[in-house]
């Protein structure tokens, strides 16, 4: 990926000497006559763009119509506003610059369209007719939905995501692309590819670079909001929503780097899902022996940032739908502790199988993760469990056909002692094999309590004893 | 800016025009002008465009020889079952949403409303995939028609009949036949044209959601 960093010589400000493999120019009148855009990026064949523009001095639609002409994906043109005679800007523009090196493309799908604020009579010919706004897309091969997961549809503020014919179709026009799918999807088949986890992360190791022991502390703020003055020892990073953020990708900031780490809270319904992920980083620090003031809401963003910072891991930490094993495990090791923490927003689970269990295995075919697998095979069946892939999303006690019976029980926990057991078998079953043909029929528990539930019904019990095939056959032969 | 939004609708028209000729049985006449029309599309900015790149590179690269005998395994073998019908009843009705005769004589009433007939010469049947692009290209002409004259209202009532026509029934079948064209296509330019032909009417619905406010207010004044 070539990227190139164009910063308008209007700004006044000092632009970066380099960007890693990327180039960097200064172009006096860019945020008035985008169509520059094209010739620099002939000139250095970029493929990837990042600007810096003064505030409100450009159309963002001009930008982007100018980036489409040639042949840039408007989606992934990364913008820094810069503030008059800003004397600090060459950090955002190389975390700017590095978040387009992590862009990957968009599809169709990923396309919301909004009028641009200025039309004018050829804006046809210039492209900029429109705002290019990216919404998130479903890549359906790896999409639970058909297994049953709805995690999406019940997380959507906006109700703008629906499961038709198995598969999760999302709704551009009501979607506002605060990303709250994105991250609770538990495959992360659910993709923004203006905002993936991994363009937050290039963007965070800029920010944390080069600061030695007066390391910054990050503030996440909405991209939607206001943005709030905070006090200058935070670097602000702004996320499509920060009710989007797990406890995890909390802690792993620390672990990148910061000093401290703060959300700025957002007065939407996804406000409460932040304060949820903080309250849960909280109490992982708190268990773990760190001070839990290393993660706040940051209600009063004129405070300073109150921590110091932990001994870096050199690890990366994508951040990812399922890194949070990754991140509890260095915690773990670094603070040479293990702890168990309970949390409804935790993000890791635990399973327990009662004794009421008739080892069906339905748990096992809706688990969007494989946390919980089935075998079934002659000589027996077992449910067995990897609490290093639950993501604790309770698939599983909605399909259990016995969860009234306490058959099945989920605890949202991180324990870091079974993070490291690995998959365990829980439970299993002997097969009843058909008593005509031979053939397996079903677990001994489960057909137990068939026999429970049609015996209420006087259904000869002999029946469950036979396959299907020979149940069809065999029905009026049977006493 | 009328004009602007009317130049809009026409390049749309142009795009669905475009893939129309593209799912009909290609000869040197019907290839040239999906050429000049992308050309046409290639002047304009608007959302669709970089999408349509890798079909006219695969029309130029693909012999004719080679195209027809892939229009026919694929689309037109006479009574024989071909892999991708290029029709939307059979593709509702895989997905047990309702019987064949029923949406065909949805469609048919449909196109009255409009007061369409289609030609014998596309398609015997009113579900075919061309006939349904010709539909939406006709849809764009007629808005554009309106917004020249500013009769702010039919422009609304137009764009809304479009949009439904893609949300509730194009895109409800369109990518069951595009998954099919995947499979089975072998020179890549099918797959190119399904493509750019599901990018054009996803972002056609996005482009109709972002226009819909101001055809209302244009209206009410």
């Amino acid at each position: 990926m070539k990227v190139l960093l164009l910063v308008c010589g209007d700004s006044g400000v000092e632009s970066p000497k380099e960007i890693g493999s990327g180039t960097v120019l200064v172009s006096p009148g860019l945020c008035t006559r985008p169509e520059k855009v094209r010739d620099y990026v002939a000139e250095t064949g970029a493929d990837r763009l990042a600007l810096g523009l003064c505030r409100d001095g450009y159309s963002v639609a001009a930008i982007q119509g100018a980036a489409q002409r040639c042949g840039i994906d408007p989606l992934g043109v990364q913008i820094v506003d810069l503030p008059p005679r800003s004397s600090d800007s060459r950090v955002p523009l190389e975390a700017a610059a590095a978040r387009a090196r992590e862009y990957l493309g968009s599809v169709p799908e990923n396309v919301k369209l909004k009028r641009g604020a200025k039309i004018a009579r050829r804006s046809l010919l210039r492209g900029t007719l429109f705002e290019y706004l990216a919404v998130p897309s479903v890549v359906q091969d790896d999409c639970a939905a058909q297994r049953g997961c709805r995690i999406c549809v019940d997380v959507c503020p906006q109700n703008a995501i629906r499961i038709e014919d198995g598969r999760a179709v999302h709704d551009p026009a009501a979607c506002v692309a605060c990303g709250l799918c994105v991250t609770a999807c538990p495959t992360g088949a659910t993709v923004n590819p203006a905002n993936t986890g991994e363009m937050l992360e290039a963007d965070l190791r800029v920010l944390l670079r080069r600061n030695g022991t007066n390391a910054p502390g990050i503030a996440f703020v909405c991209q939607h909001e206001v943005e709030p003055e905070t006090h200058e020892n935070w670097r602000r990073v702004s996320v499509p929503c920060v009710g989007m953020l797990p406890p995890h990708w909390l802690l792993a900031t620390l672990l990148m780097g910061a000093r401290a780490v703060a959300v700025v809270p957002c007065d939407s319904v996804s406000g409460e899902r932040a304060a949820g992920s903080v309250s849960a980083a909280r109490e992982v620090l708190q268990a773990s022996g760190l001070p839990e003031r290393l993660v706040e809401l940051l209600n009063d963003p004129s405070t300073p940032p109150r921590g110091t910072r932990l001994r870096r891991k050199q690890t990366p930490f994508p951040f990812r739908h399922d890194s949070a094993v990754r991140v509890m495990t260095a915690l773990s090791e670094i603070t040479q502790a293990s702890f168990r923490v309970e949390h409804p927003n935790i993000g890791l689970g635990l399973i327990e199988l009662g004794p009421s269990c008739t080892v069906c295995g339905s748990c096992a075919s809706a688990c969007p993760t494989d946390a919980l697998t089935y075998e079934y095979e002659e000589s027996g069946a077992s449910v067995s469990f990897d609490a290093g892939a639950c993501v604790a999303c309770s698939q599983c006690v909605v399909a259990c056909p016995e969860r009234d019976r306490d058959a099945i029980r989920l605890t949202s926990v991180v324990d870091t002692d079974s993070l490291s057991e690995g998959r365990a078998v829980m439970r299993t079953d002997g097969i009843v094999n058909c008593s005509r043909c031979g053939s397996p029929v079903a677990p001994q528990h489960l057909l137990d309590r068939i026999l429970v539930l049609v015996g209420t019904h006087d259904a000869p019990p002999a029946w469950t004893k036979l396959c299907s095939d020979c149940r069809s056959l065999g029905i009026g032969s049977l006493s | 800016m009328t004009d602007t939004e009317a130049a809009l609708a026409s390049a749309r028209g142009v795009a669905y025009q475009l893939h129309a000729t593209a799912f009909l049985p290609p000869d040197e006449k019907r290839r040239s002008l999906i050429l000049s029309l992308g050309a046409t599309l290639h002047r304009v900015i608007y959302p669709f465009s970089s999408y349509l790149k890798p079909l006219l590179e695969k029309l130029q690269s693909v012999s004719a020889r080679e195209l027809m005998s892939e229009y026919t395994r694929l689309f037109d073998a006479g009574l024989q079952m071909v892999p991708c019908p290029p029709f939307a009843a059979e593709h509702l009705a895989d997905r047990g949403v309702v019987a064949q005769g029923e949406i065909l004589a949805e469609l048919d009433a449909f196109y009255r409303s409009l007061g369409i007939r289609v030609r014998s010469e596309v398609s015997s049947r009113p579900d075919h995939v061309t006939v349904e692009f010709e539909t939406l290209s006709l849809l764009c002409a007629s808005e554009q028609a309106a917004l020249d004259e500013g009769k702010h209202l039919d422009v609304c009532s137009i764009r809304s009949d479009t949009r439904s026509f893609i949300s509730d029934h194009v895109l409800f079948w369109f990518p069951g036949f595009q998954r099919r064209v995947h499979r089975h296509d072998r020179t890549g330019l099918y797959v190119a044209a399904v493509d750019s032909a599901y990018a054009l009417l996803l972002l056609d619905r996005a482009t109709l959601g972002a226009l819909g406010a101001k055809a209302h207010a244009g209206a009410a004044s």
